[in-house]
Protein backbone atom coordinates (compact mmCIF):
# COMPACT_ATOMS: atom_id res chain seq x y z
CA UNK A 1 0.00 0.00 0.00
CA UNK A 2 2.83 2.22 0.99
CA UNK A 3 4.83 1.68 -2.25
CA UNK A 4 1.87 3.38 -4.39
CA UNK A 5 1.33 6.40 -2.34
CA UNK A 6 5.76 7.26 -1.83
CA UNK A 7 7.34 8.74 -4.26
CA UNK A 8 10.01 7.49 -6.42
CA UNK A 9 12.82 10.69 -6.06
CA UNK A 10 12.67 10.46 -2.02
CA UNK A 11 15.60 7.44 -2.25
CA UNK A 12 17.89 9.28 -4.69
CA UNK A 13 17.52 12.46 -2.03
CA UNK A 14 18.14 9.80 1.08
CA UNK A 15 21.24 8.39 -0.57
CA UNK A 16 22.16 12.27 -1.18
CA UNK A 17 22.09 13.07 2.43
CA UNK A 18 23.69 10.18 3.48
CA UNK A 19 26.60 10.85 1.12
CA UNK A 20 26.47 14.41 2.56
CA UNK A 21 26.95 12.75 5.89
CA UNK A 22 29.66 10.53 5.04
CA UNK A 23 31.95 13.71 3.92
CA UNK A 24 31.30 15.44 7.11
CA UNK A 25 32.03 12.50 9.20
CA UNK A 26 35.49 11.67 7.58
CA UNK A 27 36.37 15.29 7.66
CA UNK A 28 35.57 15.60 11.11
CA UNK A 29 37.83 12.35 12.26
CA UNK A 30 40.42 14.37 9.99
CA UNK A 31 40.16 17.35 11.80
CA UNK A 32 40.15 15.80 15.23
CA UNK A 33 42.33 12.86 14.69
CA UNK A 34 44.80 13.62 12.20
CA UNK A 35 45.58 17.30 12.70
CA UNK A 36 46.16 16.81 16.36
CA UNK A 37 48.70 14.23 14.98
CA UNK A 38 50.49 16.86 12.79
CA UNK A 39 50.42 19.47 15.34
CA UNK A 40 52.39 17.01 17.62
CA UNK A 41 54.54 15.93 14.87
CA UNK A 42 55.55 19.72 14.57
CA UNK A 43 55.96 20.28 17.64
CA UNK A 44 58.62 17.28 18.29
CA UNK A 45 60.39 18.38 15.34
CA UNK A 46 60.50 21.47 16.65
CA UNK A 47 62.17 20.30 19.88
CA UNK A 48 64.38 18.40 17.90
CA UNK A 49 65.47 22.18 15.88
CA UNK A 50 65.75 23.84 19.50
CA UNK A 51 67.95 21.43 20.88
CA UNK A 52 70.16 21.15 17.98
CA UNK A 53 69.86 25.02 17.86
CA UNK A 54 71.29 24.91 21.99
CA UNK A 55 73.43 22.12 21.47
CA UNK A 56 75.20 24.69 18.82
CA UNK A 57 75.19 27.55 21.48
CA UNK A 58 77.14 25.81 23.41
CA UNK A 59 79.50 24.48 20.89
CA UNK A 60 80.12 28.23 19.59
CA UNK A 61 80.56 29.42 23.20
CA UNK A 62 83.23 26.61 23.52
CA UNK A 63 84.72 27.54 20.86
CA UNK A 64 85.68 31.34 22.12
CA UNK A 65 87.29 30.03 25.13
CA UNK A 66 89.27 27.36 23.42
CA UNK A 67 90.48 29.72 20.79
CA UNK A 68 91.38 32.45 23.43
CA UNK A 69 89.50 34.79 22.01
CA UNK A 70 88.66 37.07 24.78
CA UNK A 71 87.00 40.25 23.71
CA UNK A 72 85.39 38.57 20.76
CA UNK A 73 81.40 38.52 20.04
CA UNK A 74 79.66 36.04 18.05
CA UNK A 75 75.96 35.79 17.10
CA UNK A 76 73.66 32.35 16.76
CA UNK A 77 70.00 32.26 15.69
CA UNK A 78 67.32 30.00 18.11
CA UNK A 79 64.30 30.04 17.21
CA UNK A 80 61.34 29.91 19.54
CA UNK A 81 58.32 28.59 17.86
CA UNK A 82 57.96 26.16 15.00
CA UNK A 83 58.47 28.12 11.60
CA UNK A 84 56.29 25.62 9.75
CA UNK A 85 52.74 24.89 9.99
CA UNK A 86 51.05 22.12 8.57
CA UNK A 87 49.67 21.97 5.12
CA UNK A 88 47.16 19.98 5.99
CA UNK A 89 45.19 21.69 8.64
CA UNK A 90 45.35 24.86 5.53
CA UNK A 91 43.42 22.53 3.06
CA UNK A 92 40.51 22.21 6.15
CA UNK A 93 40.76 25.88 6.52
CA UNK A 94 41.45 25.89 9.68
CA UNK A 95 44.50 28.08 11.12
CA UNK A 96 48.11 26.13 11.24
CA UNK A 97 48.56 25.18 14.96
CA UNK A 98 52.25 26.95 15.57
CA UNK A 99 53.10 27.22 19.38
CA UNK A 100 55.16 30.04 20.81
CA UNK A 101 58.37 29.40 23.20
CA UNK A 102 60.04 31.85 25.32
CA UNK A 103 63.65 32.63 26.02
CA UNK A 104 65.45 33.53 28.88
CA UNK A 105 69.06 34.88 29.71
CA UNK A 106 69.85 35.46 33.47
CA UNK A 107 72.07 34.15 35.80
CA UNK A 108 71.96 30.65 36.69
CA UNK A 109 73.05 28.21 39.23
CA UNK A 110 75.74 29.83 41.31
CA UNK A 111 78.60 28.02 42.80
CA UNK A 112 81.05 28.56 45.68
CA UNK A 113 85.01 27.92 44.58
CA UNK A 114 86.82 27.79 47.45
CA UNK A 115 90.31 27.21 47.65
CA UNK A 116 92.85 27.15 50.89
CA UNK A 117 92.97 31.29 50.96
CA UNK A 118 89.91 32.15 49.32
CA UNK A 119 86.45 31.52 48.52
CA UNK A 120 84.70 32.77 45.80
CA UNK A 121 80.93 32.80 44.65
CA UNK A 122 79.89 32.96 40.77
CA UNK A 123 77.10 32.83 38.88
CA UNK A 124 76.43 30.32 35.49
CA UNK A 125 75.47 31.89 32.29
CA UNK A 126 72.06 30.57 31.88
CA UNK A 127 69.90 30.31 28.66
CA UNK A 128 66.32 28.85 29.30
CA UNK A 129 63.70 27.78 26.53
CA UNK A 130 60.58 27.20 27.79
CA UNK A 131 57.69 26.08 24.87
CA UNK A 132 54.14 26.60 24.86
CA UNK A 133 52.73 23.92 22.93
CA UNK A 134 49.57 23.42 21.56
CA UNK A 135 50.08 19.70 20.94
CA UNK A 136 53.08 17.99 22.16
CA UNK A 137 54.34 17.87 25.69
CA UNK A 138 55.60 21.08 26.89
CA UNK A 139 59.48 21.50 27.09
CA UNK A 140 62.26 22.80 29.29
CA UNK A 141 65.75 23.31 27.70
CA UNK A 142 68.59 25.08 29.55
CA UNK A 143 71.86 25.84 29.10
CA UNK A 144 73.94 26.51 32.28
CA UNK A 145 77.27 27.63 33.14
CA UNK A 146 78.07 25.23 30.10
CA UNK A 147 75.77 22.25 30.15
CA UNK A 148 73.06 21.48 28.60
CA UNK A 149 70.07 20.33 30.18
CA UNK A 150 66.71 18.69 29.04
CA UNK A 151 63.56 17.93 30.50
CA UNK A 152 59.91 18.49 30.62
CA UNK A 153 58.51 21.03 32.84
CA UNK A 154 57.98 20.50 36.46
CA UNK A 155 59.75 17.25 35.49
CA UNK A 156 63.54 16.39 36.65
CA UNK A 157 65.79 17.89 33.76
CA UNK A 158 68.23 15.23 32.46
CA UNK A 159 71.71 15.87 31.36
CA UNK A 160 71.96 16.48 27.37
CA UNK A 161 75.42 17.59 27.40
CA UNK A 162 78.26 17.90 30.32
CA UNK A 163 80.23 20.92 30.85
CA UNK A 164 83.87 21.01 30.37
CA UNK A 165 84.91 18.55 32.89
CA UNK A 166 87.81 16.15 33.95
CA UNK A 167 89.24 14.19 36.62
CA UNK A 168 91.38 17.54 37.40
CA UNK A 169 89.77 20.49 35.69
CA UNK A 170 86.58 21.99 35.46
CA UNK A 171 85.22 24.89 32.97
CA UNK A 172 82.57 26.92 34.55
CA UNK A 173 80.48 29.35 31.96
CA UNK A 174 79.57 32.38 34.22
CA UNK A 175 78.34 35.92 33.96
CA UNK A 176 79.12 39.13 35.70
CA UNK A 177 76.74 39.12 39.51
CA UNK A 178 74.77 42.10 38.13
CA UNK A 179 74.07 40.37 35.43
CA UNK A 180 70.48 41.55 33.66
CA UNK A 181 67.47 38.87 33.05
CA UNK A 182 66.71 39.61 30.02
CA UNK A 183 62.89 37.50 28.09
CA UNK A 184 61.41 37.20 24.91
CA UNK A 185 58.59 35.72 24.22
CA UNK A 186 58.18 35.27 20.41
CA UNK A 187 57.48 33.08 17.11
CA UNK A 188 60.29 34.74 15.15
CA UNK A 189 64.01 33.11 14.93
CA UNK A 190 65.79 35.55 17.63
CA UNK A 191 69.49 36.45 17.67
CA UNK A 192 71.76 35.57 20.37
CA UNK A 193 75.13 37.24 20.91
CA UNK A 194 77.91 36.41 23.03
CA UNK A 195 81.16 37.61 24.30
CA UNK A 196 83.95 36.01 25.83
CA UNK A 197 85.63 38.56 28.40
CA UNK A 198 88.18 36.38 29.62
CA UNK A 199 88.78 33.94 32.47
CA UNK A 200 90.24 33.17 35.89
CA UNK A 201 91.71 30.15 37.38
CA UNK A 202 91.37 28.66 40.41
CA UNK A 203 94.32 26.12 41.59
CA UNK A 204 93.28 23.20 43.89
CA UNK A 205 90.04 24.57 44.31
CA UNK A 206 86.91 23.05 45.40
CA UNK A 207 83.23 23.55 43.97
CA UNK A 208 79.86 23.07 46.01
CA UNK A 209 76.54 24.42 44.84
CA UNK A 210 75.78 27.68 46.12
CA UNK A 211 72.83 26.90 47.83
CA UNK A 212 72.20 22.81 48.44
CA UNK A 213 69.76 21.53 45.55
CA UNK A 214 69.39 17.86 45.31
CA UNK A 215 67.14 18.19 42.58
CA UNK A 216 70.08 20.30 40.29
CA UNK A 217 72.14 18.60 37.69
CA UNK A 218 75.05 19.79 38.54
CA UNK A 219 75.58 17.83 41.77
CA UNK A 220 77.03 14.91 39.95
CA UNK A 221 80.04 17.57 38.59
CA UNK A 222 80.78 19.04 42.08
CA UNK A 223 83.97 18.28 43.61
CA UNK A 224 87.64 18.95 44.08
CA UNK A 225 89.43 19.97 41.25
CA UNK A 226 93.09 20.66 40.42
CA UNK A 227 92.37 23.51 38.37
CA UNK A 228 88.88 25.30 38.23
CA UNK A 229 88.65 27.95 35.24
CA UNK A 230 85.91 30.32 35.42
CA UNK A 231 85.26 31.56 31.52
CA UNK A 232 83.01 35.31 31.86
CA UNK A 233 80.80 36.11 29.33
CA UNK A 234 78.09 38.88 28.78
CA UNK A 235 75.15 37.82 26.41
CA UNK A 236 72.52 39.83 24.77
CA UNK A 237 69.35 38.05 23.11
CA UNK A 238 66.74 40.34 20.62
CA UNK A 239 64.55 40.33 17.46
CA UNK A 240 65.14 41.85 14.33
CA UNK A 241 66.91 44.85 14.79
CA UNK B 1 0.05 12.45 -8.63
CA UNK B 2 2.89 9.40 -8.68
CA UNK B 3 1.32 8.16 -11.84
CA UNK B 4 2.04 11.39 -14.38
CA UNK B 5 5.90 11.57 -12.89
CA UNK B 6 8.44 9.66 -15.26
CA UNK B 7 10.55 6.93 -13.28
CA UNK B 8 13.43 8.17 -14.56
CA UNK B 9 13.59 11.49 -13.43
CA UNK B 10 14.87 10.73 -9.81
CA UNK B 11 18.32 9.44 -11.76
CA UNK B 12 18.65 12.40 -13.35
CA UNK B 13 18.15 14.30 -10.48
CA UNK B 14 20.11 12.08 -8.45
CA UNK B 15 23.58 12.53 -11.30
CA UNK B 16 22.75 16.21 -11.40
CA UNK B 17 23.35 16.52 -7.27
CA UNK B 18 26.21 14.38 -7.48
CA UNK B 19 27.44 16.33 -10.05
CA UNK B 20 27.00 19.56 -8.19
CA UNK B 21 28.97 18.27 -4.56
CA UNK B 22 32.21 17.23 -7.40
CA UNK B 23 32.02 20.88 -8.90
CA UNK B 24 31.45 22.38 -5.66
CA UNK B 25 34.65 20.71 -4.52
CA UNK B 26 36.74 21.04 -7.27
CA UNK B 27 35.92 25.13 -6.65
CA UNK B 28 36.66 25.07 -3.22
CA UNK B 29 40.10 23.44 -3.44
CA UNK B 30 40.90 25.65 -6.28
CA UNK B 31 40.02 28.47 -5.01
CA UNK B 32 40.52 28.44 -1.40
CA UNK B 33 42.85 25.18 -0.45
CA UNK B 34 45.02 25.30 -2.73
CA UNK B 35 46.18 29.03 -1.95
CA UNK B 36 46.38 28.26 1.57
CA UNK B 37 49.05 24.99 0.84
CA UNK B 38 50.49 27.04 -1.27
CA UNK B 39 50.92 30.02 1.24
CA UNK B 40 51.97 27.32 4.02
CA UNK B 41 54.45 25.79 1.72
CA UNK B 42 55.91 28.61 0.73
CA UNK B 43 56.43 30.72 4.03
CA UNK B 44 57.81 27.31 5.33
CA UNK B 45 60.71 27.64 3.23
CA UNK B 46 61.09 31.12 4.07
CA UNK B 47 61.78 29.97 7.34
CA UNK B 48 64.21 26.80 5.83
CA UNK B 49 66.29 29.09 3.70
CA UNK B 50 66.71 31.55 6.72
CA UNK B 51 67.65 28.44 8.98
CA UNK B 52 70.54 27.34 6.04
CA UNK B 53 71.66 30.77 5.93
CA UNK B 54 71.92 31.10 9.87
CA UNK B 55 73.64 28.05 9.84
CA UNK B 56 75.91 28.48 7.10
CA UNK B 57 76.70 32.28 8.78
CA UNK B 58 77.51 30.26 12.20
CA UNK B 59 79.80 27.74 9.83
CA UNK B 60 81.39 30.21 8.48
CA UNK B 61 82.38 31.98 11.89
CA UNK B 62 83.37 28.66 13.67
CA UNK B 63 85.70 28.16 10.31
CA UNK B 64 87.97 31.69 11.15
CA UNK B 65 87.39 31.50 14.69
CA UNK B 66 89.71 28.22 14.68
CA UNK B 67 91.40 29.04 11.95
CA UNK B 68 91.29 26.43 10.14
CA UNK B 69 92.73 27.65 6.91
CA UNK B 70 92.30 25.23 3.71
CA UNK B 71 89.54 23.10 4.90
CA UNK B 72 86.72 22.69 1.86
CA UNK B 73 83.45 23.23 3.20
CA UNK B 74 79.75 23.33 1.83
CA UNK B 75 76.38 24.80 2.86
CA UNK B 76 73.71 24.08 0.89
CA UNK B 77 70.42 25.91 -0.16
CA UNK B 78 67.02 24.97 -0.96
CA UNK B 79 65.43 27.57 -4.17
CA UNK B 80 62.16 26.56 -3.67
CA UNK B 81 59.59 24.18 -1.25
CA UNK B 82 59.78 21.60 -4.26
CA UNK B 83 63.92 21.92 -3.20
CA UNK B 84 63.70 19.84 -0.55
CA UNK B 85 60.34 18.25 -0.76
CA UNK B 86 60.20 14.54 0.17
CA UNK B 87 57.40 13.38 0.92
CA UNK B 88 54.44 12.43 -1.11
CA UNK B 89 51.47 15.32 -1.99
CA UNK B 90 48.45 14.85 -3.61
CA UNK B 91 49.18 18.05 -6.02
CA UNK B 92 53.35 18.58 -5.89
CA UNK B 93 53.47 20.20 -9.00
CA UNK B 94 49.73 23.11 -8.42
CA UNK B 95 52.04 23.64 -5.11
CA UNK B 96 55.33 24.38 -6.64
CA UNK B 97 55.73 24.85 -9.80
CA UNK B 98 55.40 28.76 -10.00
CA UNK B 99 58.09 29.35 -7.09
CA UNK B 100 61.59 29.29 -7.37
CA UNK B 101 64.52 31.28 -5.71
CA UNK B 102 67.39 32.93 -6.92
CA UNK B 103 71.20 32.69 -5.09
CA UNK B 104 73.87 35.29 -6.05
CA UNK B 105 77.81 35.07 -4.79
CA UNK B 106 78.96 38.98 -5.18
CA UNK B 107 80.98 41.35 -3.74
CA UNK B 108 81.05 44.92 -2.93
CA UNK B 109 82.84 46.66 -5.60
CA UNK B 110 82.58 49.94 -3.78
CA UNK B 111 84.58 48.84 -1.05
CA UNK B 112 87.45 46.99 -1.21
CA UNK B 113 90.66 46.22 0.89
CA UNK B 114 94.05 46.46 -0.67
CA UNK B 115 96.67 44.38 0.38
CA UNK B 116 100.05 43.87 -0.97
CA UNK B 117 99.13 43.60 -4.63
CA UNK B 118 95.36 41.75 -4.22
CA UNK B 119 92.22 43.33 -3.55
CA UNK B 120 89.52 42.14 -1.39
CA UNK B 121 86.00 42.78 -1.11
CA UNK B 122 82.97 41.97 1.27
CA UNK B 123 81.37 39.06 0.17
CA UNK B 124 77.37 39.50 -0.47
CA UNK B 125 75.41 35.97 -0.66
CA UNK B 126 72.25 37.00 -1.47
CA UNK B 127 68.86 35.06 -1.63
CA UNK B 128 65.43 36.08 -3.09
CA UNK B 129 62.49 34.44 -3.44
CA UNK B 130 59.96 34.16 -6.20
CA UNK B 131 56.59 33.18 -4.41
CA UNK B 132 53.56 32.55 -5.92
CA UNK B 133 51.18 33.28 -2.72
CA UNK B 134 53.30 34.16 0.43
CA UNK B 135 55.59 37.42 0.97
CA UNK B 136 59.00 37.24 -0.96
CA UNK B 137 61.69 37.85 1.33
CA UNK B 138 65.39 38.58 0.35
CA UNK B 139 68.46 37.24 2.58
CA UNK B 140 71.64 38.88 2.52
CA UNK B 141 74.88 37.47 4.18
CA UNK B 142 77.18 40.63 3.89
CA UNK B 143 80.84 40.18 5.25
CA UNK B 144 79.41 38.66 8.46
CA UNK B 145 76.07 40.24 9.17
CA UNK B 146 72.92 38.27 8.14
CA UNK B 147 69.59 39.89 7.61
CA UNK B 148 66.38 39.66 6.40
CA UNK B 149 64.53 42.68 3.75
CA UNK B 150 67.26 44.81 5.16
CA UNK B 151 66.35 43.66 9.15
CA UNK B 152 70.05 42.69 10.38
CA UNK B 153 68.86 39.55 12.32
CA UNK B 154 72.83 38.22 13.27
CA UNK B 155 75.26 41.07 13.20
CA UNK B 156 79.30 40.21 12.08
CA UNK B 157 81.47 39.65 14.62
CA UNK B 158 83.75 42.74 16.73
CA UNK B 159 86.43 42.53 19.53
CA UNK B 160 86.56 45.75 20.68
CA UNK B 161 86.21 48.26 17.87
CA UNK B 162 87.88 45.42 16.11
CA UNK B 163 85.88 44.39 12.96
CA UNK B 164 86.37 41.08 11.70
CA UNK B 165 85.15 41.02 7.64
CA UNK B 166 84.28 37.65 5.46
CA UNK B 167 85.59 38.74 2.10
CA UNK B 168 87.19 37.26 -1.21
CA UNK B 169 89.72 37.91 -3.92
CA UNK B 170 88.22 40.05 -6.13
CA UNK B 171 90.93 38.17 -8.80
CA UNK B 172 90.04 34.76 -8.11
CA UNK B 173 86.26 34.86 -7.20
CA UNK B 174 83.63 34.25 -10.11
CA UNK B 175 80.59 36.19 -9.26
CA UNK B 176 77.72 33.82 -9.33
CA UNK B 177 73.72 33.92 -10.32
CA UNK B 178 71.94 30.88 -9.81
CA UNK B 179 68.25 30.42 -10.23
CA UNK B 180 65.77 27.27 -10.05
CA UNK B 181 63.76 25.35 -7.37
CA UNK B 182 66.55 22.65 -6.87
CA UNK B 183 69.28 22.87 -4.33
CA UNK B 184 72.62 25.74 -4.63
CA UNK B 185 75.67 24.16 -3.15
CA UNK B 186 78.40 26.91 -1.75
CA UNK B 187 81.85 25.32 -1.74
CA UNK B 188 84.11 27.75 0.73
CA UNK B 189 87.32 27.65 2.28
CA UNK B 190 89.51 29.68 4.03
CA UNK B 191 92.95 30.77 2.90
CA UNK B 192 94.11 33.28 5.40
CA UNK B 193 92.98 35.98 7.77
CA UNK B 194 95.00 39.12 7.42
CA UNK B 195 95.35 41.12 10.38
CA UNK B 196 95.99 44.76 10.65
CA UNK B 197 99.34 46.10 10.54
CA UNK B 198 101.12 46.70 13.80
CA UNK B 199 100.61 50.08 14.31
CA UNK B 200 98.08 51.58 12.25
CA UNK B 201 94.72 52.52 12.49
CA UNK B 202 92.83 49.82 10.53
CA UNK B 203 90.52 48.27 12.72
CA UNK B 204 89.42 45.26 10.45
CA UNK B 205 90.53 41.48 10.36
CA UNK B 206 89.97 40.20 6.86
CA UNK B 207 89.04 36.78 6.74
CA UNK B 208 89.96 35.66 3.12
CA UNK B 209 87.53 32.70 1.95
CA UNK B 210 87.47 30.98 -1.17
CA UNK B 211 83.54 30.80 -2.43
CA UNK B 212 82.30 29.11 -5.40
CA UNK B 213 78.07 28.83 -5.88
CA UNK B 214 77.26 25.49 -7.96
Amino acid sequence: MNKHTADDGVAEVIGFVLIIALIVAVAAVWMLVYIPAQGNAVETNHARLVTEEIADIKYGIDLLWTTENVGMNVSRVISPSPVEGTEVSGLLFVSPPVGTGTITVSNGTAFWINTTSTQTAVSALKITYNSANYYASDLRIVYDGGAVFRGQKNMTAYVLLPPSVGDTDLILVCVSSNFSEQQILGNIPLSLTYNYLGNTPYSNANVSLYQVDPDNPWNEFMGAFDTVTVVEYDAVIRGPQ
Amino acid sequence: MNNTADSGLSEVVSVALILTVLILTITMIALIALPIMGTNAEQVHNGDIFLEFAHMKADVDTVWLSNSTNITRQAEFTLSPAGDRTEITIVPNLLSAASFGTVMLTYDDTITYDVDTETYANVNIIYTTSNMYAEDIELVYDGGNLSQNDQILLPGSVSGSERYIVVVNTAEVAETSISGSGVVTLTYRLEQIIDPAPGSSDLYHLCVFSMELQ
